[in-house]
C-alpha cells in the first residue's frame, strides 16, 4: 500500500514543526536536559558539601524520637536579634541538618543581609552557617528554573517546555517514516550524518515517554506563576488566614518549636515535616509544610496550620483525601525531578536526561550535515557542534564559579545580559532573514 | 516477514512498548525504593521482561503480550491507588 499525497504532505509538515521548533530551542532544551540531570542530585550534592566543606554532622535521629531546635533558635535569636522571615528546613533524612534561613533588615533592601544557619536537630545547637544564595545547589536550580534570569527566564523554560512537548510528540509521528526499513535498534556506520541520525532516533524513541512527562510538567512548572495568575488557579494548600493582631505584637510571639513538632505529629500523624515558617503578618499562624513517605506528590505539599497561641490546627491539607484536580496539580513536580523512587530513580533520570541532552546536539549535527552542501561552511559540522557545545559548558561554568565565589546578584546580573542579549541577537536575526527571504527569495543569511 | 507485519512491528509495536517500557521501569523503581514487596512488583517486573524480550527479538506476541499486561495492570493500579 503506497502513501496517498495526504499523507506525504501531513508527514512533511509534521518533519518541519519537528526540525524547526527543535532548532530554534534546542540549545535552551540541552541546557535544560544537562542542568536537570544534574539538579536531580541537589540534596545530596548539598549533603556532601555541608559535610565535606562545613563539616556540619549529628547523629541519625531514632524513629519515635522528635526533632529539638528550641535551644538552637534561642541562641540564633540571641545572636541575631533583629532576624525576620525566619525559614526552618528540616531534613528528609534520619542524619540530615535542618537550617534556619532569615533575613537581618538593614536601612535599606540593599542592605538587607541573609543569613542561612546549620542547626543539629538531635542534639539542638547551631553548627554552622553559610550564604545560601552562593551555594552550588543555588546554581543549579536557579539554572534549571530560570537560567538564572529573574525577570522571564522561568518562563522561557516553561516556553521551551512547551517546545519540548512540540519536538516530542511530532518525532514520534513521523519515527516511522524515517525509519522505514531499518529495525530497531540498529545504527547505521556509513557516515557522521547516518550515523548521528540513527542515534537520535533510537534515543529518542527508547526515551520518548520519559521525554514527553519531563517536557509536559517542565512546561507546566515554568509558566505555572503565570498560568495561576491568568486563570486563578488555587494550589491544594492555599490557606488564607485572617489578620488578627498587630505585625510586630505578631513577630514577637514566641514559638516553641519543639512543641509544634508534637502537634504536628498528633494532628497530621504521617508528616514528614520539610519547612517551617511562623507568620509576621498578624494572623498569628505556624506553618508546617511535609511530605508522606511512599507518596508521589510534589515535595512539601501537604501542610498543617496551626495558631501561634493556642497551638490548635485550623488547616489541613492532605494531599490523598484530595480531589483528583489537586492531586493532578501535586504530581507534576514530584514528575519532573523524580524524587519520589530514591537514589536508584534519580540515576535512571540522570541518564535518561543525558539522552535528551544528546538528543539536540545529534539533532544539530544532522542539521548541519544536510544544509552543509548549500552553505559551503568552513569548518565540519562536528567540529561546530563541538565548539557550540563547550562555548556552553564554559558560559555554565563561569557562571556558576561567579555564583559561589563572588556572589549570587553578579552571577544573575552576567546570565541576565547573556540570555537577554541572546534572545534580542536571535529575534533580530530571524526578522532580518525573513526579510532578507522576502526580497530575494534565494538569498538568505542562514 | 512482509513489509506489513514488519511495519506493525517496527513502527508501532516497538515504539509503544518502549513507551509501556519507560513508564514500567520507572513504576518498578518506585516499588523498590518504597519497599512494596508484592504482587504488583512481580507484575511489573515480568511485564518488563515480556517487553524487553519483544523488543530485543521483533516478536509480536511478546509485545502485544507486554504492553496489554502492563496497560491493564497501570490502569487497575491507578483505580485502586489506595493515596
Amino acid at each position: 500500500m503506497k502513501p496517498n499525497n495526504n499523507d506525504k504532505k501531513g508527514h512533511n509538515l509534521l518533519w518541519k514543526i519537528h526540525h524547526w521548533a527543535g532548532l530554534y530551542t534546542g540549545i535552551v532544551i540541552g541546557i535544560l536536559c544537562l542542568t536537570g540531570a544534574i539538579a536531580v542530585f541537589i540534596p545530596e550534592i548539598d549533603g556532601w558539601i555541608q559535610r565535606r566543606y562545613y563539616s556540619v554532622y549529628t547523629t541519625p535521629l531514632s524513629a519515635p524520637a522528635l526533632p529539638k531546635i528550641d535551644n538552637a533558635f534561642t541562641e540564633a535569636k540571641k545572636q541575631y536579634p533583629k532576624m525576620a522571615g525566619l525559614l526552618i528546613d528540616m531534613p528528609d533524612r534520619p542524619e540530615g541538618i535542618a537550617t534556619f534561613s532569615f533575613v537581618v533588615k538593614g536601612k535599606d533592601k540593599a542592605s538587607n543581609q541573609s543569613y542561612s544557619l546549620f542547626v543539629d536537630p538531635v542534639h539542638d545547637k547551631i553548627l554552622g552557617n553559610r550564604d545560601r544564595q552562593n551555594s552550588l545547589a543555588n546554581y543549579l536550580r536557579q539554572m534549571h528554573v530560570r537560567l538564572y534570569e529573574g525577570f522571564w527566564g522561568r518562563q522561557l523554560v516553561g516556553l521551551a517546555g512547551v517546545a519540548f512537548v512540540v519536538v516530542t510528540i511530532t518525532g514520534f509521528l513521523i519515527y516511522g517514516n524515517f525509519m522505514k526499513k531499518q529495525p530497531y535498534p540498529k545504527i547505521r556506520k556509513k557516515n557522521v550524518r547516518i550515523l548521528m541520525a540513527d542515534w537520535h532516533k533510537i534515543l529518542g524513541i527508547s526515551a520518548l515517554a520519559f521525554n514527553f512527562v519531563i517536557a509536559c510538567s517542565g512546561a507546566w512548572l515554568g509558566l505555572q506563576p503565570k498560568l495561576m495568575q491568568w486563570f486563578d488557579i488555587k494550589a491544594p494548600n492555599d490557606f488564607k488566614a485572617e489578620v488578627i493582631i498587630d505585625k510586630k505584637e505578631d513577630a514577637n510571639i514566641a514559638v516553641h518549636w519543639n512543641k509544634v513538632f508534637k502537634v504536628a505529629k498528633q494532628e497530621f500523624p504521617g508528616l514528614k515535616p520539610g519547612y517551617m515558617r511562623a507568620s509576621e503578618d498578624g494572623t498569628a499562624t505556624i506553618e508546617i509544610h511535609g511530605s508522606i513517605d511512599g507518596q508521589i506528590y510534589e515535595r512539601n505539599i501537604n501542610s498543617l496550620v496551626i495558631s501561634k497561641t493556642t497551638y490548635k490546627p485550623l488547616f489541613k491539607c492532605d494531599i490523598s483525601k484530595a480531589s483528583f484536580r489537586d492531586k493532578f496539580y501535586s504530581v507534576q513536580e514530584a514528575l519532573h525531578f523524580g524524587d519520589f523512587g530514591g537514589l536508584g530513580l534519580k540515576i535512571l533520570y540522570a541518564v535518561l536526561g543525558l539522552t535528551s541532552a544528546f538528543l539536540s546536539i545529534s539533532g544539530f549535527v544532522v542539521y548541519l550535515h544536510r544544509t552543509d552542501k548549500m552553505k559551503k561552511r568552513a569548518i565540519s559540522p562536528l567540529k561546530t557542534t563541538f565548539i557550540y557545545s563547550i562555548l556552553i559548558l564554559l558560559i555554565l561554568i563561569i557562571i556558576a564559579m561567579i555564583s559561589m565565589f563572588i556572589g549570587y546578584r553578579q552571577a544573575s546580573f552576567i546570565a541576565a545580559i547573556i540570555v537577554n542579549g541572546i534572545l534580542a541577537i536571535f529575534i533580530i536575526y530571524a526578522i532580518t532573514n525573513y526579510i532578507l527571504k522576502k526580497m530575494k527569495p534565494k538569498a538568505s543569511i542562514i | 516477514m512482509n513489509m506489513k507485519a514488519f511495519s506493525l512491528i517496527q513502527h508501532k509495536l516497538i515504539p509503544t512498548a518502549l513507551i509501556a517500557g519507560n513508564i514500567a521501569l520507572v513504576h518498578l523503581i518506585y516499588l523498590l525504593a518504597k519497599g512494596d514487596y508484592s504482587q504488583t512488583l512481580s507484575a511489573t517486573a515480568l511485564c518488563i521482561i515480556s517487553l524487553i524480550i519483544g523488543i530485543l527479538r521483533a516478536n509480536k506476541y511478546f509485545l502485544l503480550a507486554g504492553i496489554i499486561s502492563y496497560t491493564i495492570l497501570i490502569l487497575s493500579a491507578l483505580i485502586f491507588l489506595p493515596a
